[in-house]
């Protein structure tokens, strides 16, 4: 019965078991060690299992000692070693090698581990206190942009007004340098009041205070009312304006005077960036669910290292307008935020020297 | 209240470990809207008491009862995006555990109830050498100072820690608290100046105010 039991143990119980013969080859093994090794290794010598490139272990003399356990590596199916504590034993001309799995491994593993996973949470969580700290900072900032620009809007809308009023009355009135002052000041008030608006809708866009007014609307309608506006700067430069809409394009719920604000930014980016006598070219169409909106000029084309800044706001791009055009580069900042605020995309493909490619996709998200 | 029901699959998800279950029945709370002491209370501190009791009466590994903390500690970051971004006054607290102590949980959840609570709480760690924690008291000047023992036998370390925190700084508030006292070492807050030992989140949020 003992004999049976043991035999069952040896055969069955998850531990290392090998036999060899006394020159080192190995008889017999376990299913265990079958698995493990993946393959039964009868006939291989013990050093083509037993990782021992050094060839320090002699199993005669560890057999003498069987009392003392020694820690050796198998390579396992993978060819990986695996660690077990094993005692060797010489019994009637074989050599025996019983082994378990090195608990003393896997404890210094584990605290390994359970260290460096405590130090990973705590670099998240100071990770995320900096982050909320940044945000704070950064509501800040809006707050107080927003703020400045919005005190700064009252006086500049009158210092434009009144130097509107001059030119009209007096302007006549004045010598031709006087006449050149006063136009300088009503263009240079005129650009100012632009870039306090575009801060002005970056902060508001970027506190979350981006207010839609939702409403069906006819996008070719909007696009048509947009290049007529832009034609008037595109003739002065010679540019054609080639526009090619789809008949099939429904109206869709969305806030028409954002996107209107996205589409004359871009249309006239398009005509600043363009070389004279070159054209500009609009595509409207219906995809699947959505609408696509591609606008593509032969101008200038943003430089490599621009692309991935030009959603940046408050960072400075290198690209040039061909006729000397001002602007703050924050239009495609905004633009970006309009359309994400519908849950549409926008896309930038541009090469510099050949021009650019602006991809818009709008879905139809309407609700009846 | 976190339902029972709810607490005891969150608990068999843990002690099984099972991320993934334990993810789910956190989120799901949060998006319910769970109050976050609550959280901290009945669901993290609990299980992890219970977690480490199971340990003690040898029903559960070790090895178990470290998984279940590292979950839990994962958990953790998912609540950090609300307790952050809540409002915060200028208080600053220095939370640590002594040398020696590996077990820091504990200590990293007294450090969140202070943020929850509106406090900066600066979280050093398990096993933080005493000359490092002394340095970093004197880059931050904190309010108090909150040091986390979670085994008894590193009693003495922690005595040694006030002394040295004493003798560099004579009022500074000491809260010392964790399952070491358990077993024993409350007499330590009365041996000390401005040293008090809490028992509870509760009467650590009850505290706060009077600091």
């Amino acid at each position: 019965m003992n004999l049976k039991l043991i035999e069952h143990i040896r055969t069955n119980a998850p531990i290392l078991y090998i036999e060899l013969d006394s020159k080192g080859y190995i008889d017999m093994v376990n299913e265990f060690t079958t698995q493990l090794v993946g393959k039964n290794p009868s006939g291989l010598h013990y050093r083509e299992v037993i990782i021992d490139f050094t060839e320090s272990i002699d199993i005669q003399a560890l057999s003498q000692k069987p009392e003392n356990s020694h820690r050796i590596s198998i390579s396992n199916s993978s060819n990986l070693p695996i660690d077990f504590q094993c005692a060797f034993l010489f019994m009637n001309d074989r050599y025996l090698i019983i082994g378990s799995t090195d608990y003393q491994e896997f404890a210094i593993v584990q605290k390994e581990i359970l260290n460096l996973n405590q130090q990973l949470s705590n670099t998240t969580r100071e990770l995320h206190k900096s982050n909320a700290e940044l945000s704070r900072l950064n509501k800040m900032k809006n707050e107080f942009l927003g703020m400045a620009t919005h005190d700064l809007r009252s006086p500049l809308g009158l210092i434009m007004t009144f130097s509107e009023f001059l030119i009209d009355e007096t302007g006549e009135n004045l010598s031709e340098e006087h006449n050149y002052y006063l136009q300088k000041i009503h263009s240079s008030c005129y650009y100012m009041r632009q870039i306090v608006d575009d801060y002005l809708d970056v902060t508001k866009i970027e506190s979350g205070n981006i207010d839609l007014n939702i409403q069906f609307t006819n996008i070719p309608k909007i696009i048509e009312q947009v290049i007529s506006v832009a034609e008037i700067q595109a003739k002065k430069k010679s540019i054609e304006l080639i526009v090619k809409q789809d008949a099939d394009i429904p109206q869709i719920e969305l806030d028409p005077e954002k996107i209107e604000q996205v589409l004359r930014n871009i249309i006239t980016n398009a005509v600043d960036h363009s070389n004279e006598h070159s054209s500009v070219f609009l595509r409207t169409k219906l995809v699947d669910n959505s609408i696509h909106i591609e606008i593509e000029d032969h101008g200038v084309g943003i430089p490599n290292k621009d692309l991935p800044i030009l959603f940046n706001p408050f960072e400075r791009k290198t690209s040039r307008k061909t006729g000397g055009e001002k602007s703050t580069g924050l239009g495609l900042v905004i633009a970006r935020k309009i359309i994400d605020a519908h849950k549409g995309e926008i896309k930038i493909e541009s090469k510099e020297g050949e021009g650019t490619t602006i991809k818009i996709l709008l879905p139809i998200t309407n609700k009846e | 209240m976190i339902r029972e029901k709810h607490y005891s699959t969150y608990l068999q998800a843990l002690l099984s470990g099972d991320q993934k279950r334990c993810t789910e029945i956190v989120s799901q709370l949060l998006d319910e809207k769970v109050d976050i002491k609550m959280l901290y209370n009945q669901l993290f501190q609990r299980s992890l008491y219970e977690t480490g009791e199971l340990w003690e009466m040898n029903k559960i590994s070790v090895a178990t009862e470290h998984l279940a903390t590292s979950i839990t500690e994962s958990l953790l970051t998912l609540v950090y995006p609300i307790i952050f971004s809540k409002p915060h006054n200028e208080r600053t607290a220095i939370v640590s555990c002594v040398a020696n102590e590996f077990h820091q949980i504990g200590g990293k959840i007294v450090a969140d109830f202070l943020e929850l609570n509106g406090w900066h709480a600066h979280f050093l760690g398990a096993n933080t050498p005493v000359k490092d924690l002394v340095e970093f008291i004197d880059k931050k000047e904190p309010d108090l100072v909150a040091l986390s023992l979670s085994l008894y036998f590193n009693l003495p370390k922690l005595h040694k820690t006030i002394e040295v925190i004493r003798a560099h700084n004579q009022k500074l508030p000491i809260l010392v608290g964790g399952q070491a006292f358990r077993w024993g070492g409350q007499e330590l807050q009365y041996g000390y100046e401005g040293v008090r030992l809490l028992t509870s989140l509760d009467e650590l949020e009850s505290v706060m105010k009077t600091y």
